[in-house]
């Protein structure tokens, strides 16, 4: 993604296909955008 | 986390994202309860995800952000050890089903934290934009 997306635009690929681990793994973080979705990045856990 | 019942009744599901090591993602998901359904705890040490969302990870938090820690300080909140990239800031967005961001947020800095009023209210007009759609259909 080069800049900010605005509202309304669709989800970057380049953020859907990030891949995060889970509890069983891996994944492509799209794997979790499959319906209404709050996506919320922490600044750290704790 | 106190608003999650509301966003799942506007059937939305909640994903977590922290920079940490996978074994503080299983901490982190014990340690605060977080194990409930229509909730989701990830993390991404690589940081891809949060370059890919734009979000700010500063050289330096500088005076705002020191102001920003005292006040918490002083409200007797005293952070723990930090798990995760230590300059990495956060941020939120609201996807709908067909995968646009309707709602985004990025902090500006480590004490700029999610109105979860102005969330709630994004998922809500939501709910009224599809059920209106559903009624056009």
């Amino acid at each position: 993604m080069g800049g900010d997306p605005e509202p309304q635009a669709p989800v970057p690929a380049e953020l859907r296909n990030a891949v995060v681990h889970g509890a069983d793994g891996r994944h492509r973080l799209g794997d979790f955008l499959r319906g209404p979705t709050l996506l919320v990045f922490l600044r750290h856990f704790g | 986390m106190a608003r999650l019942p509301e966003l799942q009744a506007l059937g939305v599901a909640v994903v977590l994202v922290g920079s940490g090591p996978p074994a503080a993602r299983d901490t982190f998901v014990r340690d605060m309860a977080l194990a409930r359904p229509g909730l989701t705890v990830v993390t991404d040490p690589s940081l891809a995800a949060f370059r890919a969302a734009a979000l700010r990870r500063p050289r330096f938090h500088g005076l705002r952000a020191a102001c920003e820690a005292l006040r918490e300080l002083a409200a007797g909140y005293a952070p723990g050890r930090v798990v995760g990239d230590g300059r990495q800031l956060g941020g939120a967005f609201l996807i709908d089903g067909s995968g646009r961001i309707i709602y985004h947020r990025r902090a500006r800095s480590p004490g700029d934290l999610l109105d979860s009023n102005d969330i709630v209210h994004a998922a809500l007009a939501l709910l009224v934009e599809q059920r209106a759609a559903g009624r056009r259909v």
